[in-house]
Order: structure tokens, then sequence, then C-alpha cells
């Protein structure tokens, strides 16, 4: 019943040429190497990125950024990182004795552990209470309920690093939960992996390394030691812990019940001799301070108020979020702070994968994720965040009085305040507009990093902010008419309509004047 | 053959027609042919619309759908003496005679007219250019009497409210 997630093949790896194998954690390297990773499931790529970039982090840190920078074209060989990873291997196995990887070291019979089915360690399945009351609506209960142990280790990292609020005494993520995840891309699996992990020397933005068992095994492998119970809310601080702790966050008290499969797994459809149909569990594990900021995680940071993870959502996608992912917002009066691994990725320019769960408590809503661009900045950072910020600002304001003006339009005046009633067609317009404006945004921001100082380029500046509202204008403009004036309106609404129209255009003329984004009224 | 709707690309047309217009002056029987029409219908089946205004513009072999749309804007124009510029629409927001609101009303009935009852329009703005002491837009009547629908109604409504005089 032995199973070692360094030393077994359970990582769907993505190659060149289409195909996916399964590989161990040491042949993300090799003369053919694979691109990515290809899952069966999104939120198990995420997490499992999270995972090998810990892992690297934890085993095999560079030493400074120059150091990390020279790997990125030339990696190391497969023994070399087999070689590191051997230190861990007593940490990793996933059945048999304990400690068994992210589960619980001591919760045995006496404990009263509650035996769950295997599907619960999915967010997004239905739990006990949904069950109960038949309330499965879109995500169906009984589809999961044979896990190979591939599967069952991602589930359980997942579970792990992105856990929502569940209940009494279900701990979330160190990072709350439906935690963002943001890793900047490479071009190979290994570049996707490496760009994200920080150098050890502190002062440059690193992590501190491990040193000796003793640490791993007591403040950077929490299921190495009994388990820091929280029955009466008692938190563990980052003091309590090793900084590498971050990636081994275990909030759950969860142990895995293996036994002989029957049949092929319900996730991946693969055959394995040992499958995972139960496991047992306790509430009040891990209870996380909220002072904890995750390497892989952009946070909100505001002045006398613990550090705020940002989360999934379904607008993540907006430009609106770009600034404070990619480069931060370190202007604004709540610090945007983008996630260690993004700021350590540097100015390089490139892709960045921003995904999680948009929750609502222990509800799953859907998982997010989205690819930002990141551009190298030639000029100085404050002035290119100043601009974008101007171009994020008078997009929302733009957004805002489109919405305004919809509801002028389309809502009765009595029902102004009700208009909560169809909010689909809103939040549609919403994403619309976000989306139409898009292409503009990133083809001006790219164009404002390719800038020199501030004075040098005054006109071009002045030039891409004309650009931007004039496209503000049209796609509202559009967008109003798209929505509010098609087909249909009877004879009696048009006047509503069309003033609803003139204002909109006039706030927005007026607005975009103010920032510069519009030309001046003749004199 | 020419659709109508290319044939607005064309410069040509838009002489043609505005001297047909101006012709009207000199050939008073084809006017008065014009309008004693009371319909779309009756307009486009006339003499007078057949010897005017579709002889000129044989050369674009409009065809007879095409001919008919044409036949609402060339009895209306008829009954003009002085041509504005723009949609008739604004033109109306603009001169219309009477009080602003008794011209929302006016404007609002012209709204009601149901999708393809071209008579009904017909009359409608034949009063609407009585309204404005015989001002009209020849362009302007030409493109946006061709089709009365949702999206004609739209348009029409865009161009008057935002430019209603205030008195």
């Amino acid at each position: 019943m032995k199973y070692n997630l360094l030393d077994e093949p359970w990582l769907p790896a993505l190659f060149g040429d289409g195909r996916t194998e399964w590989i161990r954690p040491w042949e993300i390297v090799g003369d053919d190497p694979p691109v990515g990773l290809n899952p069966q499931r999104a939120d198990f790529r995420a997490a499992l990125m999270e995972f090998l970039v810990g892992l690297l982090q934890t085993a095999f840190a560079p030493a400074d950024i120059r150091a990390r920078d020279r790997m990125l074209d030339s990696p190391p060989g497969q023994e070399a990182l087999r070689e590191a990873f051997e230190a861990h291997r007593e940490f990793f196995n996933l059945f048999g004795e304990r400690p068994r990887f992210m589960q619980d070291l001591t919760m045995n019979e006496a404990d009263k552990p509650k035996l769950n089915k295997a599907a619960f360690l999915f967010i997004e399945q239905p739990g006990d209470n949904t069950e109960k009351k038949n309330k499965d609506l879109f995500v169906k209960r009984g589809l999961i309920k044979t896990l190979c142990p591939a599967c069952a280790a991602s589930a359980l990292y997942t579970m792990q690093v992105f856990s929502p609020a569940g209940g009494r005494g279900l701990r979330t993520s160190m990072r709350g939960g439906g935690p963002l995840s943001t890793l900047c891309a490479g071009d190979t699996l290994w570049q996707s992996l490496w760009l994200n992990v920080a150098p050890a020397n502190v002062r440059q933005g690193g992590i501190e390394p491990a040193s000796g068992r003793e640490v791993l095994a007591s403040r950077v492998y929490a299921w190495a030691a009994p388990t820091r119970t929280s029955d009466k809310n008692e938190q563990v601080h980052p003091q309590d812990m090793h900084p590498l702790h971050a990636f081994w966050g275990m909030p759950r008290r969860i142990v895995l019940r293996e036994e002989a499969a029957q049949g092929p797994c319900h996730v991946c459809g693969r055959e394995h001799e040992l499958a995972v149909r139960e496991f047992l569990s306790r509430p009040n594990g891990y209870n996380y301070g909220p002072e904890w900021v995750h390497p892989l995680t952009p946070y909100t940071m505001e002045q006398g108020k613990p550090p705020l993870s940002i989360k999934g959502r379904s607008n993540i996608d907006a430009y609106s979020n770009w600034l404070g992912v990619v480069y931060g917002e370190p202007n604004a009066k709540r610090h945007m702070h983008a996630a260690l691994c993004v700021h350590n990725a540097g100015r390089r320019g490139g892709r960045i994968g921003v995904a999680g769960y948009d929750m609502a408590n222990d509800k799953a809503r859907q998982w997010c994720e989205h690819v930002f661009p990141s551009f190298a900045l030639l000029g100085d950072e404050a002035t290119f965040g100043a601009e974008v910020r101007g171009m994020v600002a008078a997009a929302d304001q733009v957004r805002r009085n489109l919405l305004g003006a919809l509801k002028d339009a389309l809502v009765h005046e009595a029902g102004k305040n009700q208009a909560k009633t169809d909010m689909s067609l809103f939040e549609n317009a919403n994403n619309m507009f976000w989306g139409r404006t898009e292409a503009t945004f990133y083809d001006n921001a790219a164009r404002l990093a390719a800038l020199p100082d501030r004075n040098a380029s005054l006109s071009e500046r002045d030039e891409l902010r004309l650009v931007w509202g004039r496209v503000l204008l049209a796609e509202s403009s559009k967008l109003f008419e798209e929505i509010a004036e098609r087909f249909g309106i009877p004879p009696e609404r048009m006047e509503r309509c069309v003033e609803a129209h003139r204002r909109m255009k006039n706030y927005n003329i007026k607005h975009l004047r103010g920032m510069e984004m519009y030309p001046p009224r003749e004199a | 053959m020419m659709k109508l709707d290319q044939a607005f690309n064309d410069d040509g047309f838009w002489k043609a027609v505005e001297s047909w217009w101006h012709g009207l002056d000199k050939d008073r029987g084809q006017r008065a042919g014009l309008r004693r029409a009371k319909s779309r219908t009756e307009v486009y089946v006339s003499p007078a619309y057949r010897n005017g205004l579709v002889e000129k513009l044989a050369r674009f072999e409009l065809d007879e759908p095409d001919l008919e749309r044409l036949a609402l804007a060339a009895g209306v124009l008829a009954k003009a003496r002085h041509l504005r510029k723009g949609h008739f629409a604004a033109v109306f927001a603009r001169e219309g005679k009477g009080s602003p609101d008794m011209r929302d009303v006016r404007f609002r009935k012209l709204l009601a007219v149901e999708d393809g009852e071209y008579d009904e329009l017909y009359r409608m703005l034949v009063r609407f250019v009585d309204m404005c002491g015989g001002a009209a837009s020849l362009g302007g009547l030409i493109r946006h009497t061709m089709y009365w629908n949702d999206q004609a109604r739209m348009n029409w409504a865009r161009e008057y409210y935002p430019n209603r005089s205030k008195a």
C-alpha cells in the first residue's frame, strides 16, 4: 500500500506534440521536457502548479535572483532534481504509515472521526447538507465515487490550498476561501514553475530555506507533527511556522482511506490497483491567523488592517484588476500588492495566469481563470501606473454612466430601486463593456510601457488618452443602442430612451474632458 | 438593375432627385397630380409619378418594389416648399408648429404607426410638412421612409427628441 508522490508518475504532463503522460515530479525537466500540466480539471491544474512551485521552493530554491534567471533557460538535469527531492521523500507518502502527505498525523478512533464520501474532497461537489435537503442543482451528487491515488492526491492538495469555509470548524485555507492564484507563465513547464520560485536570499524578496529535518518535520510540513487544533478558535501565526509552510498549509484534518480498486477512477478514467472511496475527517484543524501572506497570491493592504487576499471572482478577467495583479498599486489608498512570485518575475514581460474559485461561503459559484499580459516597462513605473489607473478609472466611470442610463431607459420610475430583479441584463452589460474595450486597453498599455520617460513622450501620452476616450464613448453608445434601443420599444418609452442616451453621452464627454481624454471645448 | 440603397451612394442619384424637385415649380400639372394622391399607393400608380421622378431615374433601373418605396417620399416632397438638410424628424423638432407638448403628442402618433403601414405614414408625414410651414428634408425623407419598423422608429426618435426647440 505504498504510494509516494515523489516516486510515482502521478502528474499529468502535456508535451509539445499534444500527448499527455503521467510523470514524476523530477521529470518536469529532461530532453523532451513537458510544456505544461494537463489534468482533467482546471482547479487541479492551478493546484498542481502550486504544488510543484512549492516543492521546488522547499527543496531546490536558487541562491539569488541571478541564479534563478540563469537556470530559466538551462534547467537542471532530472538527476539533480531527484537528489534534491530525496531528503523530502518521507513527507510525501500518500498512503501507508503516517506521516502521510497533507493528512492528519494523530487522528484515531478515539477522536470519533466522521466518515465522508470521496466526493467531499472536491470544492464544487454538493456537501452533506445540500444532499440532505435535495438542493444539488447544477453539480449533481453521485458522479464521483472512486478516485485513483493520483486524483485523490490532487483533490486533497486542491482542497487544502484553496479550502473554502465549510461550516463549523471547517477551516479555510491560509489565504481565505477561494483565493486567487497568480502564476507567471513561460514556454515550458519548467519555466512556468521556475519563474515563480523565489530566491533563498531574503533581502532580495526571497524565502528563507529550511535547515534540517527537524525544521521540516515540525514547522514546514504540517502533517509531520500533531495538528495544532483550533477547538477554541486558536490561531496559527506566521511566527509559529516556517515561511515555507505557506505552500503546505493544512486547514482541514483529513485521513484518506485507501482500498483495493473495483473499477476505473471517476475523474481521470484510468485504472489503478488502489482507490480512495472514503476519507476520515475532524473539524478544527489549523486555523490560520490573518497575517499570512502567500507568495503566489496578490493582497490588498490597508494601514492598520491585516492583509486581505484577492479572491477568485466572476469578473477577474476584467482589466480593472490587471494593474494591481501584475504591477501592484502602491499609490492607491488601499495598496494592492502583486503576488511575490509576480513581483520576482520582474519587468520581463510575459503572461500571468490567474485562477481561483468564486465562492459564496461554502458554495462554489464557478471556477474562474484568465491570462493577463505583462509588459516590460521602459519608462518609470509610477508614471505608467498613474496613466493606466487613469484609463481604468475613466472606463469605470463610463461603465457606471452606461448602467445608470440603461436603468433610466429600461426601468420604470417606481421600479428603479428594485432594478436588481433583472440583474443579469446589467451584469451582461458590464461584462460586454469590459470585454469590448479590452483590446484597446492592452494595446494602449503596451504602448505606454514602451514609452521612455515622461517628458519625452508627452504628445504620445496625450494621443493615447484621446484614443482611449474615443473608444469608451463609442463602445458605451453602441452598447446602449444594442441593449436599450433594441427593437420592440413602445413609442411612449422612446423619449425616455433617447433622453437617457443623450444624458449619458453628455456625462461621458464631460467626465472624459476632465481626464484629458476628450478634446477641450472650442474657446 | 440597381437597388435603391446602392443608388443612395451615387451622387448622380441625388442630383437627379433635386433637379426633379426644383422642376416641379415649372411643371404645375405634375405637382398637382402628386398632391392629389391620398396615399403612397396612389402616388405610386399616378401618371405624375411615372412620367416625372421615375423617368428621371430611369438609368438606375430601380425595380418596382423600390419605386413603390420611393413613391412615399415623392408624394410628401411634392407638398414641400422649402428644403432643409438632415433628418426630417429633426426638421419637425425644430420647425413644427404648436406648443412643444402638442408636438410631442403628434410625434408619438407618428411613432405609433404600425409596421409597414405606409399609406398611414404617408398621411401623417404630409400633415407634418404642413405643420413645418412647408419645410421638409429631401434626403431625409427619401432615406428614412424606405422601411417602417422598430429600427426606423428608434432612428426617428433619436433625431427628434434631442433636437426639440423649447418654444
